[in-house]
Protein backbone atom coordinates (compact mmCIF):
# COMPACT_ATOMS: atom_id res chain seq x y z
CA UNK A 1 0.00 0.00 0.00
CA UNK A 2 1.43 3.38 -0.90
CA UNK A 3 1.83 5.35 1.89
CA UNK A 4 0.36 9.18 2.70
CA UNK A 5 3.99 10.73 3.56
CA UNK A 6 7.30 8.95 2.80
CA UNK A 7 10.60 11.22 3.23
CA UNK A 8 13.79 9.99 2.71
CA UNK A 9 17.05 11.67 3.88
CA UNK A 10 15.38 15.09 3.80
CA UNK A 11 17.36 17.60 4.45
CA UNK A 12 17.67 21.65 4.42
CA UNK A 13 20.41 23.70 5.20
CA UNK A 14 20.60 27.39 5.69
CA UNK A 15 24.05 28.57 4.74
CA UNK A 16 25.89 26.56 7.86
CA UNK A 17 22.52 26.42 9.71
CA UNK A 18 20.91 22.67 9.26
CA UNK A 19 17.05 23.28 9.83
CA UNK A 20 16.20 19.62 8.88
CA UNK A 21 18.70 16.76 8.70
CA UNK A 22 18.59 13.71 7.18
CA UNK A 23 14.68 13.61 8.05
CA UNK A 24 13.12 9.94 7.05
CA UNK A 25 9.87 9.49 7.59
CA UNK A 26 6.56 7.17 6.74
CA UNK A 27 2.90 8.21 7.54
CA UNK A 28 0.88 5.32 6.33
CA UNK A 29 -3.30 5.81 5.50
CA UNK A 30 -5.79 7.13 8.13
CA UNK A 31 -2.97 7.48 10.16
CA UNK A 32 -2.74 10.46 12.65
CA UNK A 33 0.67 11.22 13.07
CA UNK A 34 1.67 13.66 15.58
CA UNK A 35 5.29 16.21 14.95
CA UNK A 36 6.23 17.43 17.81
CA UNK A 37 9.06 19.73 18.16
CA UNK A 38 10.13 22.51 20.37
CA UNK A 39 10.24 26.21 18.53
CA UNK A 40 12.80 25.97 16.08
CA UNK A 41 12.87 22.50 16.05
CA UNK A 42 12.38 22.39 12.16
CA UNK A 43 8.39 21.18 12.27
CA UNK A 44 7.71 24.02 10.05
CA UNK A 45 10.35 24.06 7.42
CA UNK A 46 9.30 20.13 7.27
CA UNK A 47 6.14 21.07 6.40
CA UNK A 48 6.96 23.19 3.89
CA UNK A 49 9.21 21.03 2.46
CA UNK A 50 6.25 18.58 2.43
CA UNK A 51 4.09 21.20 0.51
CA UNK A 52 6.26 21.92 -1.54
CA UNK A 53 6.95 25.64 -0.27
CA UNK A 54 10.65 25.08 0.15
CA UNK A 55 13.24 22.73 -2.30
CA UNK A 56 15.14 20.51 0.37
CA UNK A 57 19.05 20.59 0.11
CA UNK A 58 18.98 16.85 0.44
CA UNK A 59 16.59 13.92 0.13
CA UNK A 60 12.95 13.88 -1.34
CA UNK A 61 9.40 13.77 -0.16
CA UNK A 62 6.36 12.15 -1.88
CA UNK A 63 2.69 12.31 -0.24
CA UNK A 64 -0.09 10.24 -1.78
CA UNK A 65 2.82 8.05 -3.84
CA UNK A 66 3.58 11.50 -5.62
CA UNK A 67 7.20 12.75 -5.71
CA UNK A 68 6.79 16.23 -4.38
CA UNK A 69 7.66 19.37 -6.01
CA UNK A 70 6.13 23.33 -6.71
CA UNK A 71 4.72 22.05 -10.09
CA UNK A 72 2.47 18.86 -8.58
CA UNK A 73 -0.62 20.47 -9.07
CA UNK A 74 -2.97 17.12 -9.55
CA UNK A 75 -1.22 16.34 -6.33
CA UNK A 76 -2.33 19.62 -4.59
CA UNK A 77 -5.93 18.81 -5.18
CA UNK A 78 -6.08 16.05 -3.09
CA UNK A 79 -4.03 17.74 0.07
CA UNK A 80 -5.53 20.63 2.30
CA UNK A 81 -2.95 22.60 4.84
CA UNK A 82 -3.00 25.00 7.26
CA UNK A 83 0.82 26.49 7.76
CA UNK A 84 1.74 28.47 11.01
CA UNK A 85 -0.76 31.30 11.53
CA UNK A 86 -3.79 31.25 9.63
CA UNK A 87 -4.54 34.08 7.60
CA UNK A 88 -7.29 35.91 5.38
CA UNK A 89 -7.97 38.69 3.17
CA UNK A 90 -9.17 41.35 5.75
CA UNK A 91 -11.49 43.11 4.11
CA UNK A 92 -13.57 39.66 2.45
CA UNK A 93 -16.20 38.01 4.20
CA UNK A 94 -15.04 34.45 5.24
CA UNK A 95 -17.52 33.26 2.92
CA UNK A 96 -15.36 35.33 0.43
CA UNK A 97 -12.61 33.85 1.60
CA UNK A 98 -13.73 30.26 0.93
CA UNK A 99 -15.30 30.70 -2.48
CA UNK A 100 -11.77 32.25 -3.32
CA UNK A 101 -10.37 28.93 -2.10
CA UNK A 102 -13.31 26.83 -3.82
CA UNK A 103 -12.37 28.77 -7.37
CA UNK A 104 -8.43 28.44 -6.78
CA UNK A 105 -8.73 24.52 -5.97
CA UNK A 106 -11.60 23.88 -8.88
CA UNK A 107 -14.14 22.64 -6.45
CA UNK A 108 -16.82 22.76 -8.88
CA UNK A 109 -19.98 22.17 -5.96
CA UNK A 110 -20.86 25.67 -5.12
CA UNK A 111 -22.36 23.96 -1.66
CA UNK A 112 -18.93 22.84 -0.75
CA UNK A 113 -18.59 26.27 1.06
CA UNK A 114 -22.08 25.89 3.21
CA UNK A 115 -20.86 22.74 3.96
CA UNK A 116 -17.83 23.54 5.87
CA UNK A 117 -19.13 26.78 7.08
CA UNK A 118 -21.55 24.48 9.03
CA UNK A 119 -18.79 21.59 9.68
CA UNK A 120 -16.67 24.49 11.10
CA UNK A 121 -19.41 26.28 13.10
CA UNK A 122 -18.28 29.57 10.81
CA UNK A 123 -22.35 30.22 9.90
CA UNK A 124 -22.74 33.10 12.35
CA UNK A 125 -19.34 34.70 10.99
CA UNK A 126 -20.06 34.19 7.62
CA UNK A 127 -20.73 37.23 6.28
CA UNK A 128 -18.36 39.24 8.09
CA UNK A 129 -14.83 40.69 7.30
CA UNK A 130 -12.36 37.87 8.12
CA UNK A 131 -10.62 41.14 9.91
CA UNK A 132 -12.93 40.96 12.99
CA UNK A 133 -12.41 37.30 13.64
CA UNK A 134 -11.50 36.58 16.90
CA UNK A 135 -7.81 34.13 16.85
CA UNK A 136 -10.42 31.46 17.47
CA UNK A 137 -12.50 31.76 14.38
CA UNK A 138 -9.80 32.71 12.63
CA UNK A 139 -8.08 29.73 13.25
CA UNK A 140 -11.71 27.90 12.23
CA UNK A 141 -11.46 29.38 9.00
CA UNK A 142 -7.90 28.62 7.95
CA UNK A 143 -8.95 25.28 8.99
CA UNK A 144 -12.28 24.76 6.63
CA UNK A 145 -9.83 26.45 3.88
CA UNK A 146 -8.20 22.93 4.19
CA UNK A 147 -11.12 21.06 4.78
CA UNK A 148 -13.50 22.78 2.10
CA UNK A 149 -11.91 20.25 -1.10
CA UNK A 150 -12.79 17.27 1.22
CA UNK A 151 -8.40 15.84 0.65
CA UNK A 152 -7.21 12.59 1.45
CA UNK A 153 -4.20 14.02 3.36
CA UNK A 154 -4.59 17.13 5.90
CA UNK A 155 -0.91 18.63 6.71
CA UNK A 156 -1.79 21.18 9.73
CA UNK A 157 1.02 23.32 11.34
CA UNK A 158 -0.31 23.69 15.12
CA UNK A 159 -4.10 23.30 14.66
CA UNK A 160 -4.97 23.46 18.10
CA UNK A 161 -3.61 27.54 18.21
CA UNK A 162 -5.76 30.01 19.51
CA UNK A 163 -8.94 27.91 19.77
CA UNK A 164 -10.60 27.80 23.30
CA UNK A 165 -10.93 24.73 25.36
CA UNK A 166 -14.41 24.08 23.59
CA UNK A 167 -12.85 24.92 20.18
CA UNK A 168 -9.77 22.39 20.95
CA UNK A 169 -12.56 19.41 21.89
CA UNK A 170 -14.68 20.41 19.06
CA UNK A 171 -11.92 20.53 16.45
CA UNK A 172 -10.32 16.80 18.21
CA UNK A 173 -13.89 15.51 17.83
CA UNK A 174 -13.48 16.62 13.87
CA UNK A 175 -10.06 15.78 12.70
CA UNK A 176 -10.79 12.19 14.36
CA UNK A 177 -14.50 11.84 12.63
CA UNK A 178 -12.26 12.61 9.01
CA UNK A 179 -9.96 9.73 9.93
CA UNK A 180 -12.55 7.61 11.16
CA UNK A 181 -15.17 7.42 8.74
CA UNK A 182 -13.65 8.70 5.77
CA UNK A 183 -9.86 7.52 6.50
CA UNK A 184 -8.32 10.59 5.69
CA UNK A 185 -4.59 11.10 6.87
CA UNK A 186 -3.46 13.70 9.26
CA UNK A 187 -0.30 14.84 9.91
CA UNK A 188 0.07 17.84 12.19
CA UNK A 189 2.56 19.82 14.40
CA UNK A 190 2.94 20.59 17.44
CA UNK A 191 4.80 21.51 20.67
CA UNK A 192 2.31 20.45 23.14
CA UNK A 193 2.52 16.68 23.64
CA UNK A 194 -0.84 16.47 26.14
CA UNK A 195 -2.46 17.82 22.58
CA UNK A 196 -1.24 15.71 20.23
CA UNK A 197 -1.28 12.61 22.37
CA UNK A 198 -5.07 12.94 22.79
CA UNK A 199 -5.19 12.88 19.12
CA UNK A 200 -3.07 11.08 17.41
CA UNK A 201 -2.40 7.31 16.68
CA UNK A 202 1.50 7.72 16.50
CA UNK A 203 4.08 10.64 17.62
CA UNK A 204 7.48 12.16 15.41
CA UNK A 205 9.45 13.95 17.98
CA UNK A 206 11.90 16.10 16.26
CA UNK A 207 15.07 18.01 17.88
CA UNK A 208 17.66 20.24 16.06
CA UNK A 209 15.81 18.92 12.96
CA UNK A 210 16.58 15.05 13.32
CA UNK A 211 14.27 12.59 14.36
CA UNK A 212 14.84 11.69 18.24
CA UNK A 213 12.11 9.21 19.21
CA UNK A 214 9.07 7.96 16.88
CA UNK A 215 6.44 6.14 19.27
CA UNK A 216 2.88 4.55 19.04
CA UNK A 217 0.64 7.04 21.01
CA UNK A 218 -0.27 4.07 23.07
CA UNK A 219 3.40 3.27 24.07
CA UNK A 220 3.36 6.73 25.93
CA UNK A 221 2.53 5.72 29.39
CA UNK A 222 4.89 2.72 29.26
CA UNK A 223 7.80 5.45 28.47
CA UNK A 224 6.85 8.09 31.23
CA UNK A 225 8.79 7.62 34.40
CA UNK A 226 7.62 6.71 37.31
CA UNK A 227 8.28 7.10 40.88
CA UNK A 228 7.38 6.07 44.36
CA UNK A 229 6.87 9.24 46.82
CA UNK A 230 7.34 8.52 50.65
CA UNK A 231 6.72 10.84 53.70
CA UNK A 232 6.94 10.17 56.92
CA UNK A 233 6.93 11.84 60.30
CA UNK A 234 10.85 11.18 61.25
CA UNK A 235 11.77 12.06 57.09
CA UNK A 236 15.55 11.34 58.20
CA UNK A 237 14.93 8.32 59.86
CA UNK A 238 12.81 7.28 57.06
CA UNK A 239 15.76 7.82 54.66
CA UNK A 240 18.12 6.34 56.59
CA UNK A 241 15.96 2.94 56.26
CA UNK A 242 15.43 2.88 52.58
CA UNK A 243 19.01 3.78 52.13
CA UNK A 244 20.47 0.87 54.38
CA UNK A 245 18.00 -1.08 52.49
CA UNK A 246 20.05 -0.26 49.56
CA UNK A 247 17.75 2.31 47.82
CA UNK A 248 18.47 5.60 46.05
CA UNK A 249 16.45 8.67 47.82
CA UNK A 250 15.63 11.62 46.42
CA UNK A 251 14.40 14.42 48.17
CA UNK A 252 11.89 16.38 46.62
CA UNK A 253 11.13 20.48 47.09
CA UNK A 254 8.22 19.91 49.29
CA UNK A 255 10.81 17.70 51.80
CA UNK A 256 9.60 14.53 51.15
CA UNK A 257 11.08 11.12 49.59
CA UNK A 258 11.08 9.82 46.05
CA UNK A 259 12.22 6.64 44.83
CA UNK A 260 12.59 5.73 40.90
CA UNK A 261 14.04 2.68 41.04
CA UNK A 262 11.62 -0.23 39.41
CA UNK A 263 11.66 -2.84 42.07
CA UNK A 264 10.26 0.53 44.33
CA UNK A 265 7.81 1.09 42.22
CA UNK A 266 6.41 -2.06 41.57
CA UNK A 267 6.65 -2.73 45.32
CA UNK A 268 5.35 -0.14 47.05
CA UNK A 269 3.95 -2.11 50.06
CA UNK A 270 7.69 -3.80 50.69
CA UNK A 271 8.40 -0.69 51.28
CA UNK A 272 5.41 0.13 53.62
CA UNK A 273 6.77 -2.79 55.48
CA UNK A 274 10.17 -2.08 55.76
CA UNK A 275 9.28 1.69 56.95
CA UNK A 276 7.32 -0.28 59.77
CA UNK A 277 9.84 -2.18 60.45
CA UNK A 278 12.38 0.38 61.13
CA UNK A 279 10.11 2.15 63.51
CA UNK A 280 9.31 4.94 60.92
CA UNK A 281 5.91 4.60 59.59
CA UNK A 282 4.73 6.27 56.17
CA UNK A 283 2.31 8.38 56.47
CA UNK A 284 2.17 8.53 52.66
CA UNK A 285 3.15 6.12 50.19
CA UNK A 286 1.89 6.95 46.58
CA UNK A 287 2.97 6.44 42.98
CA UNK A 288 3.40 9.51 40.89
CA UNK A 289 3.89 9.25 37.07
CA UNK A 290 5.64 11.92 34.67
CA UNK A 291 3.40 14.03 32.90
CA UNK A 292 3.35 14.34 28.88
CA UNK A 293 4.95 17.50 29.17
CA UNK A 294 7.69 16.87 31.61
CA UNK A 295 8.11 13.55 29.81
CA UNK A 296 8.88 15.46 26.06
CA UNK A 297 11.07 18.30 27.81
CA UNK A 298 13.05 15.19 29.38
CA UNK A 299 13.30 13.55 25.71
CA UNK A 300 14.39 17.12 24.35
CA UNK A 301 16.76 17.17 27.30
CA UNK A 302 14.98 20.99 27.88
CA UNK A 303 14.62 22.40 31.58
CA UNK A 304 10.66 21.78 32.57
CA UNK A 305 11.14 24.21 35.40
CA UNK A 306 9.87 21.94 38.23
CA UNK A 307 9.34 18.28 38.82
CA UNK A 308 5.69 17.01 38.19
CA UNK B 1 -6.99 28.53 -18.78
CA UNK B 2 -8.72 27.10 -15.69
CA UNK B 3 -6.45 28.00 -13.63
CA UNK B 4 -6.25 31.54 -14.76
CA UNK B 5 -10.07 31.91 -14.78
CA UNK B 6 -9.92 30.88 -11.48
CA UNK B 7 -7.10 33.62 -10.32
CA UNK B 8 -8.62 35.97 -12.18
CA UNK B 9 -11.83 35.65 -10.59
CA UNK B 10 -9.96 35.57 -7.09
CA UNK B 11 -8.09 39.12 -7.78
CA UNK B 12 -11.18 40.81 -9.36
CA UNK B 13 -12.71 40.10 -6.18
CA UNK B 14 -9.88 41.17 -3.42
CA UNK B 15 -9.65 44.22 -5.69
CA UNK B 16 -13.31 45.11 -5.58
CA UNK B 17 -13.91 44.33 -1.90
CA UNK B 18 -10.62 47.30 -1.21
CA UNK B 19 -10.74 50.91 -1.17
CA UNK B 20 -8.04 50.40 -3.60
CA UNK B 21 -9.86 51.76 -7.12
CA UNK B 22 -11.44 54.44 -5.09
CA UNK B 23 -8.06 55.75 -4.20
CA UNK B 24 -6.63 55.19 -7.44
CA UNK B 25 -9.03 56.97 -9.28
CA UNK B 26 -9.10 59.88 -6.59
CA UNK B 27 -5.18 59.41 -7.45
CA UNK B 28 -5.78 59.29 -10.96
CA UNK B 29 -8.37 62.29 -10.86
CA UNK B 30 -5.74 65.15 -9.89
CA UNK B 31 -4.28 65.57 -13.26
CA UNK B 32 -7.12 66.33 -15.04
CA UNK B 33 -8.85 68.66 -12.52
CA UNK B 34 -5.94 70.34 -11.55
CA UNK B 35 -4.68 70.68 -15.13
CA UNK B 36 -8.43 71.94 -15.99
CA UNK B 37 -8.31 74.56 -13.36
CA UNK B 38 -4.61 75.92 -14.56
CA UNK B 39 -6.56 76.09 -18.02
CA UNK B 40 -9.73 78.13 -17.05
CA UNK B 41 -7.18 79.93 -14.98
CA UNK B 42 -4.83 80.67 -17.91
CA UNK B 43 -7.96 80.91 -20.37
CA UNK B 44 -9.13 84.20 -18.57
CA UNK B 45 -6.11 86.26 -17.76
CA UNK B 46 -8.44 89.11 -15.85
CA UNK B 47 -9.49 86.44 -13.58
CA UNK B 48 -5.96 85.09 -13.26
CA UNK B 49 -4.60 88.48 -12.14
CA UNK B 50 -7.37 88.89 -9.33
CA UNK B 51 -6.25 85.50 -8.10
CA UNK B 52 -1.92 87.02 -8.33
CA UNK B 53 0.55 84.41 -7.65
CA UNK B 54 -1.36 81.07 -8.23
CA UNK B 55 -2.33 82.66 -12.37
CA UNK B 56 1.23 83.53 -12.64
CA UNK B 57 2.74 80.37 -11.75
CA UNK B 58 -0.06 78.80 -13.98
CA UNK B 59 1.25 80.83 -16.97
CA UNK B 60 4.63 79.37 -16.35
CA UNK B 61 3.27 75.59 -16.34
CA UNK B 62 1.14 75.55 -18.72
CA UNK B 63 1.78 77.76 -21.45
CA UNK B 64 -1.26 78.97 -23.23
CA UNK B 65 -5.18 77.72 -22.41
CA UNK B 66 -6.01 75.19 -25.63
CA UNK B 67 -6.71 71.61 -26.23
CA UNK B 68 -3.30 70.52 -27.56
CA UNK B 69 -1.73 72.17 -24.20
CA UNK B 70 -4.41 70.05 -22.30
CA UNK B 71 -3.94 66.94 -23.91
CA UNK B 72 -0.06 67.16 -23.57
CA UNK B 73 -0.17 68.20 -19.49
CA UNK B 74 -2.63 65.19 -19.41
CA UNK B 75 0.12 62.96 -21.11
CA UNK B 76 2.78 64.09 -19.42
CA UNK B 77 0.87 63.48 -16.15
CA UNK B 78 0.20 59.66 -17.11
CA UNK B 79 3.68 59.75 -17.60
CA UNK B 80 5.09 60.42 -14.16
CA UNK B 81 2.22 60.38 -11.90
CA UNK B 82 1.28 57.13 -14.28
CA UNK B 83 4.44 55.66 -13.13
CA UNK B 84 3.81 56.07 -9.38
CA UNK B 85 -0.07 55.59 -9.93
CA UNK B 86 0.67 52.06 -11.91
CA UNK B 87 3.29 51.36 -9.62
CA UNK B 88 1.25 51.43 -6.52
CA UNK B 89 -1.32 49.22 -7.90
CA UNK B 90 1.31 46.34 -9.01
CA UNK B 91 3.21 46.63 -5.23
CA UNK B 92 -0.61 46.99 -3.55
CA UNK B 93 -1.91 43.37 -6.01
CA UNK B 94 1.42 41.28 -5.05
CA UNK B 95 3.06 42.80 -1.60
CA UNK B 96 -0.74 42.42 -0.02
CA UNK B 97 -0.41 38.63 -0.20
CA UNK B 98 2.58 38.90 2.35
CA UNK B 99 1.22 41.53 4.33
CA UNK B 100 -1.45 40.02 4.94
CA UNK B 101 0.53 36.70 5.39
CA UNK B 102 -1.80 34.85 2.75
CA UNK B 103 0.90 34.09 0.17
CA UNK B 104 1.38 31.17 1.88
CA UNK B 105 -2.33 29.76 1.02
CA UNK B 106 -1.50 30.33 -2.55
CA UNK B 107 1.54 27.81 -3.20
CA UNK B 108 0.34 24.36 -3.21
CA UNK B 109 -2.99 24.31 -5.29
CA UNK B 110 -4.35 23.10 -8.75
CA UNK B 111 -4.38 26.47 -9.59
CA UNK B 112 -0.44 26.80 -10.88
CA UNK B 113 1.24 29.90 -8.99
CA UNK B 114 2.52 30.76 -12.42
CA UNK B 115 -1.52 31.58 -13.44
CA UNK B 116 -1.87 33.10 -9.78
CA UNK B 117 0.81 35.48 -10.65
CA UNK B 118 -0.04 35.66 -14.23
CA UNK B 119 -3.98 36.65 -12.80
CA UNK B 120 -2.17 39.74 -10.83
CA UNK B 121 -0.47 41.19 -13.96
CA UNK B 122 -3.29 41.18 -15.87
CA UNK B 123 -5.40 42.89 -13.28
CA UNK B 124 -2.46 45.43 -12.86
CA UNK B 125 -2.70 46.29 -16.46
CA UNK B 126 -6.48 46.88 -17.21
CA UNK B 127 -6.70 48.63 -13.75
CA UNK B 128 -4.07 51.29 -14.95
CA UNK B 129 -5.48 50.77 -18.70
CA UNK B 130 -9.22 51.82 -16.71
CA UNK B 131 -7.40 54.78 -14.55
CA UNK B 132 -5.85 56.01 -17.84
CA UNK B 133 -8.65 56.04 -19.59
CA UNK B 134 -10.27 58.08 -16.59
CA UNK B 135 -7.82 60.47 -17.07
CA UNK B 136 -8.63 61.14 -20.45
CA UNK B 137 -12.23 61.06 -20.48
CA UNK B 138 -12.12 63.44 -17.21
CA UNK B 139 -9.99 65.62 -18.95
CA UNK B 140 -12.34 65.58 -22.10
CA UNK B 141 -15.00 66.57 -19.84
CA UNK B 142 -13.23 69.02 -17.93
CA UNK B 143 -11.73 70.53 -21.27
CA UNK B 144 -14.98 71.17 -22.79
CA UNK B 145 -16.43 72.33 -19.54
CA UNK B 146 -13.50 75.03 -19.37
CA UNK B 147 -14.46 75.78 -23.11
CA UNK B 148 -10.62 75.21 -23.87
CA UNK B 149 -10.05 76.77 -27.68
CA UNK B 150 -8.30 74.49 -30.20
CA UNK B 151 -10.88 71.12 -30.60
CA UNK B 152 -11.09 69.05 -33.00
CA UNK B 153 -11.79 65.19 -32.94
CA UNK B 154 -8.50 64.01 -34.75
CA UNK B 155 -6.32 65.82 -32.10
CA UNK B 156 -8.94 64.24 -29.92
CA UNK B 157 -8.05 60.34 -31.17
CA UNK B 158 -4.33 61.65 -31.78
CA UNK B 159 -4.02 62.19 -27.42
CA UNK B 160 -6.25 59.19 -26.93
CA UNK B 161 -3.20 57.11 -28.94
CA UNK B 162 -0.53 59.45 -27.06
CA UNK B 163 -2.07 58.70 -24.02
CA UNK B 164 -2.65 54.93 -24.60
CA UNK B 165 0.79 54.51 -25.52
CA UNK B 166 2.60 56.54 -22.65
CA UNK B 167 0.43 54.43 -20.68
CA UNK B 168 1.42 51.23 -21.93
CA UNK B 169 4.50 52.28 -22.22
CA UNK B 170 4.35 52.90 -18.07
CA UNK B 171 2.62 49.96 -17.17
CA UNK B 172 5.25 47.90 -18.82
CA UNK B 173 7.69 49.81 -16.67
CA UNK B 174 5.97 48.76 -12.92
CA UNK B 175 6.65 45.14 -13.67
CA UNK B 176 9.76 45.17 -11.70
CA UNK B 177 8.33 46.54 -8.60
CA UNK B 178 5.73 43.14 -8.93
CA UNK B 179 8.97 41.16 -8.45
CA UNK B 180 10.17 43.65 -5.80
CA UNK B 181 6.97 43.38 -4.09
CA UNK B 182 7.30 39.41 -4.20
CA UNK B 183 11.05 39.24 -3.03
CA UNK B 184 10.95 41.97 -0.60
CA UNK B 185 7.85 40.27 0.51
CA UNK B 186 5.47 42.76 1.22
CA UNK B 187 5.16 46.71 0.61
CA UNK B 188 8.51 48.23 2.05
CA UNK B 189 11.18 46.94 -0.21
CA UNK B 190 9.16 48.09 -3.80
CA UNK B 191 7.86 51.48 -2.54
CA UNK B 192 11.60 52.22 -1.70
CA UNK B 193 12.48 50.35 -5.24
CA UNK B 194 9.75 53.05 -6.65
CA UNK B 195 11.07 56.39 -5.17
CA UNK B 196 14.44 55.55 -6.35
CA UNK B 197 13.90 54.52 -9.83
CA UNK B 198 11.58 58.52 -9.86
CA UNK B 199 15.09 59.97 -8.30
CA UNK B 200 16.91 58.23 -11.04
CA UNK B 201 14.61 59.05 -13.82
CA UNK B 202 15.25 62.70 -12.91
CA UNK B 203 18.98 62.62 -12.50
CA UNK B 204 19.46 60.44 -15.23
CA UNK B 205 17.30 62.34 -17.80
CA UNK B 206 18.57 65.66 -16.53
CA UNK B 207 22.35 64.32 -17.39
CA UNK B 208 21.17 64.10 -21.06
CA UNK B 209 20.49 60.04 -20.61
CA UNK B 210 17.18 59.70 -20.20
CA UNK B 211 16.74 57.80 -23.60
CA UNK B 212 18.82 55.05 -22.00
CA UNK B 213 17.22 54.59 -18.82
CA UNK B 214 13.90 52.78 -19.35
CA UNK B 215 11.94 54.76 -16.06
CA UNK B 216 12.75 58.36 -17.74
CA UNK B 217 11.35 57.29 -21.33
CA UNK B 218 8.02 57.64 -21.17
CA UNK B 219 8.13 60.80 -19.88
CA UNK B 220 10.38 62.14 -21.99
CA UNK B 221 8.59 60.90 -24.95
CA UNK B 222 5.36 62.85 -24.09
CA UNK B 223 7.46 65.85 -24.04
CA UNK B 224 7.96 67.05 -20.97
CA UNK B 225 11.33 68.29 -21.38
CA UNK B 226 10.01 70.67 -23.78
CA UNK B 227 12.10 71.16 -27.38
CA UNK B 228 14.98 70.00 -25.96
CA UNK B 229 13.90 66.52 -25.52
CA UNK B 230 16.15 64.32 -26.52
CA UNK B 231 14.54 62.15 -29.55
CA UNK B 232 12.75 59.04 -28.14
CA UNK B 233 14.33 55.97 -30.81
CA UNK B 234 12.97 52.35 -31.03
CA UNK B 235 15.85 51.38 -28.99
CA UNK B 236 14.51 52.92 -26.14
CA UNK B 237 10.38 51.63 -26.83
CA UNK B 238 12.45 48.46 -27.06
CA UNK B 239 14.53 48.85 -23.86
CA UNK B 240 10.76 49.39 -21.71
CA UNK B 241 9.50 46.34 -23.34
CA UNK B 242 12.33 44.57 -22.45
CA UNK B 243 12.60 45.45 -18.70
CA UNK B 244 8.26 44.84 -18.64
CA UNK B 245 9.48 41.32 -20.21
CA UNK B 246 11.84 40.90 -17.24
CA UNK B 247 9.63 42.12 -14.48
CA UNK B 248 7.53 39.76 -15.85
CA UNK B 249 9.43 36.66 -15.97
CA UNK B 250 11.63 37.25 -13.01
CA UNK B 251 8.21 37.36 -11.14
CA UNK B 252 6.52 34.46 -12.53
CA UNK B 253 9.80 32.75 -11.67
CA UNK B 254 10.40 33.77 -8.59
CA UNK B 255 7.28 32.58 -7.34
CA UNK B 256 8.04 28.77 -8.84
CA UNK B 257 11.12 28.68 -7.90
CA UNK B 258 12.37 30.82 -4.64
CA UNK B 259 12.11 28.81 -1.31
CA UNK B 260 8.50 30.42 -0.12
CA UNK B 261 10.39 30.43 3.61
Amino acid sequence: MTSAIETYDLTKRYGATTAVDDLSLRVEPGEIYGFLGLNGAGKTTTIRMLLGMIRPTGGSASLLGTHVHAGAHALWARVGYLVETPSAYPELTVRDNLEITRRLRHVSDRRAVDRVIDRLALAPYADRPARVLSLGNAQRLGLAKALLHEPELLILDEPANGLDPAGVVEIRSLLRELTHERGVTIFMSSHILSEVARLATRIGILQHGRLLEEVDAVDLDRRRARMLVVDARDRVAAEAALRAAGFAVYGCADGTLTLSEERAVRHSDDIAQLLVTAGVPPTRLAVDEEDLETYFLRLVGASSGGTA
Amino acid sequence: MNGLRAALWAEVLKARRSPMPLITALGGSIAPVVGGVFMAILKDPVWARQHGLIGAKAQLAAGTADWPTFWALLAQAVAVGGLILFGLIAIWVFGREWSDRTAKDLLALPTPRSAIAGAKFIVVGVWSALIAALIFFEGLGIGAAVGLPGWSSGLMLDAARWIAVTAGLTVALVTPFAWAASAGRGYLAPVGTLFLVLVLAQIVAAAGWGVAFPWSIPALMSGIAGPATPRVGIGSYLLVVLTGVAGVIGTLVWWQCTDQT
